[in-house]
């Protein structure tokens, strides 16, 4: 399992002037990512994917500008009628956009009024734009782009990604850009809180990120500024906490030098777990049923000692739900508790009914046998971890404690689906 | 709770008894403690039972047994198979596994369990050694790291004989996976007679030099698997230089933690045993 935490590391460089013989490449681009946009079926690995993944970050740092600038244009009715400046991420100030000439201007005009046309308006552009970019992200990752031709200008906030396993740094390399396209392209969608399909993007994606273990607190962030009440992000948020709390990205942390570790969100576990609980209670108390939420929320409450809060907020998740995949981690960590109250029986009981859920896996057993042991049953405990050793399966599956931390985003392809579903059926 | 074991397991007699038929509610408890006695760094050999000075909760006890070399070795080999230990460092694990294999006695027995995410019993606790070897041959990398559970899952395989309880622990890196936390299973050691001699290339191996300390056993923190075979022998030789002695605790509470010292009478030597044992939940 890979685990990715993204940091900001590089910003504005101003634009530099374009050599004459491709005055017009920025503008054709622009027009080819429409078309692209156009052509893209939400979900599928066609031409528009590839050819937009074979952008290289230079060509990709011009089109973010261009393309806003395009929908700025659009905004307020064409080329003659307004002054084009562009609010850059990495910058909190606007610059202005490039001089264009007459030529230009025309086919501007032109790219305008069909885009009017083709998607009805802003709002189905950067939607469906928005859907295209995701795709890419997903599917075209493995698209590698030719090799960057001299960077012009570099306004997309370069998100650089430390990648580890099993407690170790793999490697450094660059997030996908088109994560943070996709979020510009859908913060002009007129009143984006108000609005469903953006909602239903920020889960979908959150989710998706979560359960690749991509741990892109930006992406997450931005979406709560737009939704800062929203149930689901409040608790994907608290795991993402949660997670960062855990042993896996802790040591990763503590390998770092000074100087790289300011560059990660990441701070030490209690902090971290202080704020999982923050959120999750939130996401709780957003919506009193959440199961995942009050799952979390227990488990969080039990890692910081607070084992009567926890029981009560597993209880709330078991009674909230009715999907052995949860039942089973309520179990596991009711038992947990119940334990460290010194609650034996009914620490047993939890452990067993967890067991009784998922037959194969190793850690209710585990439990059983350390609990056995605890209390002078040495053969109760020899026949729990014979049952552990009988189950040397190394499926994940067998055993949903091991990817707990992946477990919050488990629906995300189905999310995925419906956003795309939906944009098809009403792009606007 | 193998701390306290029944007088009925025959110390000093090579019986082997099942743990699961022994029987807790016996009056007649023994504790047993495996105790390094050196001298200028040599083992000091030839002691008699008169001659461990046992202090139990600060009370004097009187040891009853003290066997050296007659009882047989359980080796319980317990190796990290997660996704880095590969190419020359899982040559060197096997390698190593084998030299102690090699260096075992006809009655010794031996186990080998090994660890990623998950934690496999490759070759149960059993006198054919060719098991082993063949198990050893057999594994293959992959996964996260399930330490702590491993740990235990050792213990409870140490559990299930009589003999002396060598566990040798093997991790190139921290917990990832464990379910069971390192407290609950150093709770667990203070319960048990095994002892953890453990080798760590991690950097950061609080866990298992807690295990290790608790259990009368040592940790060896290393750079490279390049002398791990060398390691894994002096290991084995050390064990083979223990004493195991055996008191029953008189003029003590039973449940609670029991702190022990144990020292040589008249000699000035150096004695590694376990720091104490705890009886009840």
């Amino acid at each position: 399992m890979f685990v990715a935490v993204a940091v900001v590391v590089s910003v504005l460089s101003t634009a530099a002037p374009q050599p004459k013989a491709d005055q017009y490449a920025w503008l054709e681009r622009l027009e080819r990512w429409v078309t692209a946009v156009a052509d893209h079926e939400p979900g599928g690995l066609d031409d528009s994917v590839t050819e937009t993944a074979m952008l290289s970050r230079g060509d990709l740092q011009t089109l973010w500008l261009d393309t806003a600038a395009l929908l700025k244009l659009m905004q307020c009715g064409g080329v003659s009628r307004c002054r084009i400046s562009v609010k850059l991420p990495s910058d909190k100030s606007a610059q202005p956009w490039r001089r264009v000439d007459k030529t230009a201007a025309e086919r501007l005009e032109r790219l305008v009024r069909e885009v009017a046309t083709r998607f009805h308006g802003i709002n189905g552009l950067v939607k469906r734009g928005a859907v295209l970019h995701t795709d890419v992200a997903i599917l075209g990752a493995d698209i590698t782009p030719p090799a960057n031709p001299p960077v012009v200008s570099n306004v997309v906030p370069d998100q650089v990604v430390l990648r580890f396993k099993d407690g170790r740094q793999q490697s450094y390399e660059h997030n996908s850009v088109h994560w943070e396209f996709a979020r510009m392209l859908l913060d002009h969608v007129s009143r984006p809180a108000a609005d469903d399909m953006v909602r239903a993007w920020y889960h979908a994606t959150v989710a998706w990120l979560q359960h690749k273990e991509n741990l892109y607190l930006a992406h997450l962030e931005h979406g709560r500024q737009i939704f800062p009440n929203d149930a689901e992000l409040l608790f994907q948020l608290g795991c993402m906490h949660e997670t960062y709390a855990s042993v896996g990205v802790q040591t990763v942390m503590e390998s770092l030098d000074h100087r790289q570790r300011r560059f990660f969100d990441v701070q030490g576990r209690r902090a971290e777990l202080e704020d999982a609980e923050s959120f999750l209670k939130k996401a709780v108390a957003a919506q009193p049923s959440f199961a995942d939420a009050n799952l979390h929320l227990g488990r969080v409450l039990g890692l910081r000692g607070r084992h009567a809060d926890a029981v009560a907020a597993l209880d709330a998740a078991k009674a909230a739900t009715d999907d052995p995949l949860l039942l089973y981690y309520a179990e596991l960590f009711l038992g947990a508790e119940h334990e460290a109250l010194r609650h034996f029986d009914e620490a047993r009981q939890a452990f067993e009914h967890a067991a009784s859920l998922y037959p194969a896996a190793q850690s209710p057993y585990l439990a059983l046998s350390q609990l056995a042991h605890r209390q002078g049953d040495r053969a109760g405990a020899l026949r729990a971890i014979d049952s552990v050793l009988q189950r040397p399966s190394k499926d994940e599956a067998d055993d949903p404690w091991w990817i707990y931390t992946l477990s919050h985003g488990r629906d995300a392809d189905a999310r995925l689906r419906k956003v795309y579903e939906r944009v098809a059926r009403d792009p606007s | 709770m193998k701390s306290v074991a029944l007088a009925a397991v025959a110390l000093g007699l090579g019986a082997l008894v099942r743990a699961d038929q022994a029987n807790f509610s016996a009056k007649t408890e023994h504790v047993r403690v495996d105790v390094l006695a050196t001298e200028r760094g040599r083992p000091i050999l030839g002691l008699k039972p008169e001659d461990f000075e046992i202090v139990d909760n600060g009370v004097p006890q009187r040891a009853e047994l003290a066997s050296f070399e007659q009882i047989p070795l359980n080796v319980i080999i317990v190796l990290d198979m997660s996704a880095s230990v590969e190419g020359e460092k899982l040559d060197h694990l096997r390698a190593a596994s084998t030299a102690v294999l090699q260096r075992l006695e006809k009655a010794d027995q031996a186990a080998l369990l090994t660890f990623s995410h998950t934690v496999q019993l490759d070759a149960p606790l059993s006198g054919e050694l060719t098991r082993v070897h063949k198990a050893l041959g057999d594994v293959e990398p992959d996964g996260d790291t399930a330490l702590v559970d491993a740990s235990y899952a050792g213990m409870m395989v140490a559990e299930s004989d009589v003999g002396r309880a060598l566990q040798i622990v093997f991790s190139d890196g921290v917990d990832t996976a464990s379910w069971l936390t390192p407290e609950l299973v150093l709770d667990a050691a203070k319960r048990s007679d095994a002892v953890v001699y453990s080798v760590s290339t991690s950097g950061k191996p609080s866990f298992l030099k807690e295990l290790s300390e608790l259990t009368g056993g040592s940790l060896f923190e290393i750079e490279s698997t390049k002398n791990l075979s060398t390691l894994f022998l002096s290991v084995l030789e050390e064990f083979r230089h223990r004493y195991l002695v055996s008191y029953a605790p008189q003029g003590v509470a039973r449940n609670g933690w029991h702190k022990l010292e144990v020292r040589v009478r008249g000699r000035n030597a150096n004695v590694k045993a376990r720091p104490g044992y705890l009886a009840g939940s």
